[in-house]
């Protein structure tokens, strides 16, 4: 009914298997998804310095043309205190000044990052001085020595053509200007470049993540079905075993009920057949009569032990603390009390603390030692031992008797149903006891095993584990029933 | 209600009908033992109903021994109706039968059976558990009163 081991374990790996390859597949989806996430704010922080940079090419395109306002306005102020010698002018001529330099001031902090626009602006700034301290030198001889000597001063310094210095500054505006522009055309293109490989990668981030999403979804959607289908699988197994294991409390109830009705016609109409008949049988015919009821007895004996056996592996475990002393020593006088017939020797050690079922550990000890009792030579004395040590996890039991024995060379049949490996006539017995004995020990978890010579004794040894060791794994109530 | 001194055996095996009356011959039960085939036939015979509508249902038995595995309607079931109804609600149930299936003693209990024997396969055992039930039920037991 329930899959088999081999099945069981290639599911298990087949479903580890999957559920690493779909580990690594989220993991490298994920390294994917923050690489891309890391490039498109390394674009995005890239586009904005650019627009950052287009900005500070904006003024200073606009600081120059303030130089230049600047020093006219200083120029011309200037020209009208040397015509007029009103003192108003020099005040105007100070504004533009104070508003020249801190212009300039702003020029050096904008082109700061460009070595040749900075080698510009001290030309420019060394230009602007010498023209302001002309100027002064004008200001200066006019207050000192008239508006005529002003004139020729002015005269002397501009001739009639244009003035050069004036050219020069101009002509190093212009160029500053020229290569801002320039600078500003470059970082207009870096900008729509950098704004474009932004949007790329976050596009391409965006359908990378709608892809790995839905590919998630899918696969965690399959999953889901597959766990579906499965239960529906294990619902099904579950209901057949249950089916199954009802199909087989109906057949030992069967067994039970309808197999012994027959029986008991058998014996009762084989006995009745003694009392009314008995005086027209002879002895040959009384002891056939015998031999019918002496199997049916024996087959009521089977079938009650085959039951018993069957109910062992469905009943479950109602496990506690056992004194295992006191229970072996119950056992034992309930046996003497049974079969008070004949001497026997009982020496029982202090055994240790017992975890498990008593009335199944009950079963264990009743038959152990009703076989060393049992199995004793014609006019021998039994002799029991019974002892018990801990082991590591578990404890060991033994009882060692002084009978029969047996040959190892059929150790393999010693714990199966019905097995027996003396004759009826010398021992009688369905052969369940031992069967019954292991059944009960390994259902607790432990282990049963025995060791004998022929004449010489045995020794079967069973061991519980401790009730602190945690390895109390009791079998399922459903694996039991019959072989 | 009058105590005939009847004993009714619910039975459907017929040699186990024999084996019981001749287990009563030899433990010396002289009470008249009503014997019927199915769970139907039971509960007619104690309700004085189709086949035994003319009985008189007042005429109650001492005790009933009472297979499980029956035919038609099963013991249990027999079980829970006699429990039921007034008329047998009191009456002494011994529920004899080949099971010990333990779900079978705790359901009889559970549904009022005074007793439950389990029927030996040894006809000598069968005999001296018979006599034993006849020495219970039928001398030692007093049975309620006014049923």
């Amino acid at each position: 009914m329930a899959m088999t081991k081999a099945a069981r374990v290639a599911g298990a790996s087949r479903s580890g298997s999957l559920q690493r390859r779909l580990t690594v597949a989220f993991a490298g989806a994920l390294a994917v998804v923050i690489a891309l996430a890391l490039a498109v704010f390394h674009t995005a922080e890239r586009a904005l310095d650019s627009s950052r940079h287009v900005a500070q090419a904006h003024e200073v395109l606009q600081v120059m043309v303030g130089v230049e306002g600047a020093l006219l306005m200083a120029q011309s102020a200037v020209r009208g205190f040397v015509i007029t010698g009103d003192a108003i002018y020099l005040r105007d001529r100070d504004n533009a000044v104070s508003s020249l330099e801190s212009r300039v001031q702003r020029l050096r902090d904008l082109t700061a990052d460009s070595e040749s626009q900075q080698r510009r602006w001290r030309m420019l700034r060394d230009r602007l001085d010498g023209r302001m301290e002309l100027l002064d030198r004008l200001v200066l001889i006019r207050q000192t020595k008239g508006a005529d000597a002003a004139r020729e001063f002015l005269r002397s310094v501009y001739p009639p053509r244009p003035p050069a210095t004036t050219g020069r500054i101009h002509a190093l505006t212009g160029d500053m200007v020229e290569e801002e522009e320039r600078r500003l055309a470059q970082r207009t293109q870096e900008e729509e470049r950098a704004s474009a490989l932004a949007v790329a990668a976050g596009l391409v981030l965006a359908v990378l993540f709608v892809l790995l999403f839905s590919l998630g979804y899918l696969a965690i959607r399959r999953q889901i079905a597959e766990a579906v289908r499965l239960n529906v699988i294990l619902a099904r197994r579950t209901e057949e075993v249950e089916a199954a294991n009802r199909e087989l409390e109906g057949f030992s109830y069967s067994v039970s009920h309808d197999l012994r009705a027959p029986l008991r016609a058998i014996d009762g109409f084989a006995r009745i057949l003694v009392e009314d008949y008995g005086g027209r049988l002879d002895d040959e015919g009384k002891r056939r009569l015998g031999v019918i009821h002496e199997n049916t007895r024996r087959m009521g004996q089977l079938i009650d032990d085959l039951l018993d056996f069957s109910r062992l592996g469905k009943r479950p475990l109602a496990c506690s603390a056992v004194d295992m002393t006191a229970l072996a020593g119950d056992v034992y006088r309930e046996l003497r009390v049974a079969h008070p017939e004949g001497e026997a020797v009982f020496d029982l050690a202090p055994l240790p603390q017992g975890w498990g079922d008593p009335a199944m550990l009950r079963q264990v000890l009743a038959n152990l030692l009703s076989n060393a009792l049992k199995y004793v030579p014609q006019g021998g004395t039994p002799r029991i031992e019974v002892s018990g040590r801990p082991n590591g996890a578990e404890n060991v039991y033994c009882v060692k008797d002084n009978g029969v024995g047996f040959d190892m060379a059929y150790y393999d049949k010693l714990f199966g149903v019905f097995q027996r490996l003396h004759s009826e006539k010398e021992f009688p017995g369905t052969g369940v006891g031992l069967a019954i004995v292991q059944r009960v020990v390994t259902r607790h978890g432990g282990r049963v095993w025995a060791e004998s010579k022929p004449d010489e004794g045995s020794s079967f040894y069973f061991s519980l584990p401790n009730a602190a060791s945690g390895s109390f794994a009791a079998a399922p109530a459903a694996t039991g029933g019959l072989k | 209600m009058n105590r005939s001194g009847n004993i009714l055996l619910v039975e459907d095996n017929p040699y186990d009908v024999e084996l019981t009356l001749r287990a009563f011959e030899q433990n010396k039960i002289l009470n008249k033992l009503q014997v019927v085939r199915d769970g139907q036939e039971a509960l007619d015979y104690l309700f004085a109903s189709g086949a035994h509508a003319g009985r008189d249902p007042k005429n109650a038995p001492e005790v009933v021994l009472l297979d499980l595995k029956l035919p038609k309607i099963d013991g249990l079931e027999v079980l829970r109706r006699m429990r039921a109804d007034e008329r047998t609600r009191r009456l002494p149930v011994v529920v004899l039968t080949s099971s010990n299936e333990e779900k079978d003693i705790v359901s009889s209990y559970d549904l009022g059976a005074n007793s439950f024997v389990r029927k030996p396969v040894d006809f000598t055992q069968f005999v001296h558990a018979v006599n034993q039930l006849g020495l219970y039920w039928l001398v030692l037991n007093e049975t309620p009163p006014g049923t």
